[in-house]
């Protein structure tokens, strides 16, 4: 199966992407030649463009650690009072203290909407996201582009070819092998009918499971 | 780091984000508006400096002028980012406070306005002749004790004199409360200044 990121082969991989927040991914190479900026691939489907958190070596090979985005939501926004703002204006200036773009996926209308009164602290700009996300009444999320996403979620069905490896009425869950020429499952999507809020990858030995945790 | 530890940072730092909200941060009014709302600087640098902050004063009919540099409180309504407010004032800082008596639907009365210092003249005038009325009303009843007493003498009960012995001691305490609330500094000193509007 093709695996690799930054062009270097990959032995395994552990990928988490909510329906809120930052995808993150350990990532097991044989030599870290993984840039600060990186693109990890899997199959011909899944490609995550982030950035390069921390490697560290464990168990003879090196396990790098990534995030979506281009920056670091980590990092802390710029206190300031907004009065009649634009949706667009707030995002933008997180966006900036964060070293993130926005994705060109977010609708207009909600970027042109206006907000009466919001003020941000000197909190992280993953906190503020999430705060304002919640003001709206929407989610934000880092695409596997690596932009910065708001908005409402379509919940479309999963249109991948996989098989249903395990089912976990208890946890909501179901566990895919996925055919890695199909897209793989994300959140923000419905399988069997349910809304998809969580997923986690793990590729090993050449095989990819996708364990999909939905709304109950 | 792990996945699950990468999801519970991120849970851990949205949830006392939104804790922060919840606090209450002093600093100091910089301008009063002609809305009402005040520009406020928190104290705390992790806020920046705020315009046109609504204000709770705490109590409804109340307008109040502040001077520069009056210090109060900045919350946040429900830990709502968008809803920030001021309110619990320091002592110091308040140039005028003004008691206006609204209707039910918040439309201002119209009666004249009159100054802490003529409602108080007007009321010392009504203490003193009511005090003047209960004196004369203690004397009517302890001329009719008088009489009482003496007709006890074809019959009448001697309770009915014992009783306008009481009623007349009654009123004339009153009275003399009311002349020693005036005339004390108590009475002076305890009530509107003359600072305070009443409408």
């Amino acid at each position: 199966m093709f695996a690799e990121i930054d062009g270097s082969p990959i032995i395994a991989c552990v990928i988490a992407e909510s329906a809120s927040g930052r995808w993150y991914a350990n990532v097991s190479v044989q030599t870290q030649t993984v840039a600060k900026k990186c693109t990890l691939k899997l199959g011909t489907q899944l490609e995550l463009t982030g950035v390069l958190h921390e490697a560290e070596l464990a168990y003879e090979t090196f396990v790098c650690s990534m995030h979506g985005g281009a920056g670091d939501v980590g990092r802390f926004a710029v206190p300031q009072h907004y009065r009649a703002a634009s949706v667009r204006t707030i995002l933008t200036d997180l966006a900036n203290a964060a070293g993130e773009q926005l994705s060109p996926d977010i609708d207009t209308g909600l970027l042109n909407q206006q907000v009466d009164v919001f003020t941000v602290m000197k909190l992280s700009v993953g906190s503020m996201l999430a705060l304002l996300a919640q003001k709206l009444g929407k989610r934000w999320r880092f695409r596997r582009d690596g932009s910065l996403w708001l908005g409402d979620e379509t919940w479309q069905p999963y249109q991948g070819v996989c098989q249903v490896a395990l089912r976990s009425p208890l946890e909501t869950m179901v566990e895919l092998i996925t055919d890695l020429d199909s897209s793989l499952i994300e959140p923000g999507c419905t399988f069997e009918g349910r809304k998809v809020t969580h997923v986690d990858h793990r590729f090993q030995d050449g095989v990819l499971r996708s364990r999909a945790f939905m709304e109950a | 780091m792990s996945v699950f530890a990468e999801a519970l940072q991120q849970f851990v730092h949205s949830t006392r984000a939104a804790s922060l909200y919840q606090g209450a941060f002093p600093g100091k009014v910089q301008t009063q508006n002609t809305d009402g709302t005040v520009d406020v600087q928190p104290d705390d640098a992790r806020l920046p400096s705020m315009q046109r902050v609504p204000v709770r004063w705490g109590t409804t009919g109340v307008v109040v002028k502040l001077g520069s540099g009056a210090r109060a409180v900045v919350q946040f309504e429900n830990g709502d980012p968008s809803s920030p407010i001021v309110t619990n004032w320091e002592a110091a800082g308040c140039d005028e406070v003004r008691l206006g008596a609204t209707s039910e639907a918040g439309t201002e009365v119209t009666e004249k306005a009159v100054t802490g210092t003529a409602y108080r003249a007007a009321e010392k005038q009504l203490h003193n002749d009511v005090a003047a009325q209960l004196t004369a009303a203690a004397a009517q009843c302890t001329a009719l004790q008088v009489v009482f007493d003496a007709l006890s003498a074809i019959g009448i009960p001697p309770a009915v004199g014992v009783a306008f012995t009481a009623m007349g001691t009654a009123l004339s305490q009153a009275a003399s409360q009311l002349t020693s609330f005036e005339s004390t500094a108590a009475g002076q000193a305890d009530y509107l200044s003359t600072r305070v509007r009443v409408k």
